[in-house]
């Protein structure tokens, strides 16, 4: 059978029709799957077709047929540069005040609104995340700031003399990060608030003691 | 700057390590898999229109979570308790045989691997690794892929003989019909290993295996030489091999560094950490000067001792893993 087994992916073969789980034949392991239609669909591969002499070409492919406009830059695509993201109302990207209707107009705007266009990014737009195609490039990490702060102070307590480098620093970067992206996940910003509280705390345990250091000598001399 | 998305749902299942950790998060169309190496997190979507399986097997997960080391930190110190309070004895050694049957029992047989198929991925749910949480788990994704893709036909598993699931490498191996030969075929489409960018070898690297070769030979040499000198050479080698590991995580980050001498920097630095307060504890026994206490080189003969030795294996470490045969990348005919 074409399903791997999730444990080795080696084709599972020996099926149980009714509960849809299958021993693998090289690990042994008990299969359990759920499956859905996406299995059965069937992906059609991009081909772009040749441009014919007058027909609008692809940007990146002069001899190839476009098939699309970028809905960002507005570059001819073809079949293979576009980039579809679905579809939204058509006048969606229309500012407000073109979106009422004008005495002039054939069609009316409030009806138009309800049609949609496509949502074609080209490959440029993607890559630099431009305008609306950010939306077609996503995010895949993101450096945790707050967790770089929270962990500076505390674990320099284990070598407590490294506080005085680490303790600053991390109210450095409680103070620069504050407003950068923080995880996709996590909301608050606990983790920054609590570095910076404890980072001040070592950085006044610092100063008292230093100050502490140098002035007992005076009144010691005070007092004699 | 675009609003991030609210991902109001996070999905049964979480793998804490002490380092790393995963877990999943559902949104409107798409799960969401988070894997954070504790300062960076990397994230994979797996949009609910694309996914043609879910598939779970049974198999042993010895995964020591960090809440089963909090466990364990527990139980030292009930057992540090124990040698003065003579009736805790017992009860400590009944608590580690249970906790660690329980914890023998669940890795080997509640354990689970969980992997997500779509036309382009097989990847495993590294938060998903315990049968109890894959249960939960595929109660709430299931239903939820369902209502995006519809019912699949019944007779599925005799449609799907015929077709493809998951990825190219994965397709590959399994349109050969199964056989005696299969492991043999399967490793002959597998990918071969990611090769990292950069070097073997970096100054930072170099100077830092170079300070553990100094300091195993100081160490030795201070078992019959105590003078100041001495001891604050090893201090100064210690100081500059913290400056190297640091000097070795920024090129391994910055993918100047291939090999993994990191990891000997890390162990060093955990070392470092515990030599400074096992020196301050075995002087202040010995009875020695409180100011010792504050330098990094080892202030008796045990812990010198100890330090030379740990100094040779890091050594050996960072030679092995700086020098040891590569996996091969795959070549074209020009040999490129």
């Amino acid at each position: 059978m074409p399903i791997p087994c999730a444990r080795c992916e080696m084709p599972l073969n020996k099926w149980e029709p009714d509960t849809a789980t299958a021993v693998c034949r090289l690990c042994g392991s008990n299969n359990s799957v759920r499956a859905f239609p996406a299995m059965l669909a069937n992906a059609a591969a991009a081909r772009p077709e040749s441009a014919m002499e007058g027909e609008a070409a692809c940007f990146d492919h002069p001899g190839k047929r476009a098939v699309a406009a970028c809905s960002q830059c507005g570059r001819y695509v073809c079949g293979l540069c576009s980039v579809d993201f679905g579809a939204e109302p058509l006048a969606a990207g229309l500012p407000a005040a073109q979106r009422q209707n004008q005495p002039g107009d054939a069609v009316p705007r409030e009806s138009a609104a309800a049609e949609t266009t496509r949502l074609v990014w080209c490959p440029s737009c993607v890559s630099t995340r431009a305008g609306r195609a950010q939306a077609a490039n996503l995010e895949t990490s993101r450096m945790l700031y707050d967790s770089i702060a929270l962990t500076l102070p505390l674990a320099s307590l284990i070598m407590w003399p490294f506080t005085i480098i680490a303790a600053p620093a991390s109210l450095v970067i409680g103070i620069a990060k504050w407003k950068s992206p923080r995880s996709l996940v996590r909301r608050t910003r606990w983790r920054l608030v609590a570095a910076m509280v404890i980072s001040s705390i070592e950085i006044v345990a610092w100063v008292w003691g230093i100050a502490y250091f140098l002035t007992r000598p005076l009144m010691r001399g005070t007092g004699a | 700057m675009t609003k991030d998305p609210i991902y109001p749902l996070k999905l049964p299942g979480h793998r804490r390590g002490i380092i790393n950790s995963a877990s999943a998060w559902l949104a409107p169309d798409h799960i969401l898999l988070v894997t954070s190496q504790r300062f960076k997190e990397e994230y994979k979507r797996y949009y609910l229109r694309d996914i043609q399986a879910i598939a779970i097997a049974r198999t042993s997960r010895f995964h020591l979570s960090s809440r089963a080391l909090f466990v364990l930190v527990l139980w030292f110190i009930a057992l540090i308790m124990s040698f003065s309070i003579s009736f805790m004895t017992p009860w400590v050694i009944v608590a580690a045989i249970t906790l660690a049957g329980a914890w023998l029992y669940i890795s080997a047989d509640r354990s689970c691997v969980c992997r997500i198929y779509t036309a382009v991925s097989s990847d495993p749910l590294p938060s998903v690794y315990r049968t109890w949480t894959a249960r939960k788990f595929l109660e709430i994704v299931e239903p939820r892929i369902r209502e995006v893709q519809g019912e699949i036909d019944p007779g599925w598993i005799d449609a799907v003989a015929q077709r493809p699931v998951g990825p190219e490498t994965v397709r590959d191996s399994v349109r050969t019909t199964p056989s005696i030969e299969a492991p043999a075929i399967f490793e002959s489409v597998s990918e071969p290993p990611e090769v990292r960018p950069g070097n073997l070898r970096t100054p930072a690297s170099d100077i830092f295996l170079a300070t553990l070769l100094l300091e195993a030979v100081a160490d030795v040499f201070a078992f019959s030489n105590h003078s100041t000198a001495l001891t604050w050479t090893l201090t100064g080698i210690a100081l500059a091999q913290m400056a190297a590991a640091i000097f070795v995580f920024v090129d391994r980050n910055r993918g100047r560094l291939r090999s993994s001498v990191h990891k000997v920097a890390i162990a060093k630095l955990i070392w470092v950490s515990l030599l400074f307060y096992t020196d301050a504890f075995a002087v202040a026994r010995a009875g020695g000067k409180a100011d010792l206490a504050l330098r990094l080189a080892p202030g008796t003969n045990i812990v010198r001792g100890i330090d030379a030795v740990f100094s040779i294996a890091f050594l050996a470490a960072g030679l092995v893993l700086t020098y040891r045969p590569e996996p091969r990348r795959p070549t074209t005919l020009l040999g490129s």
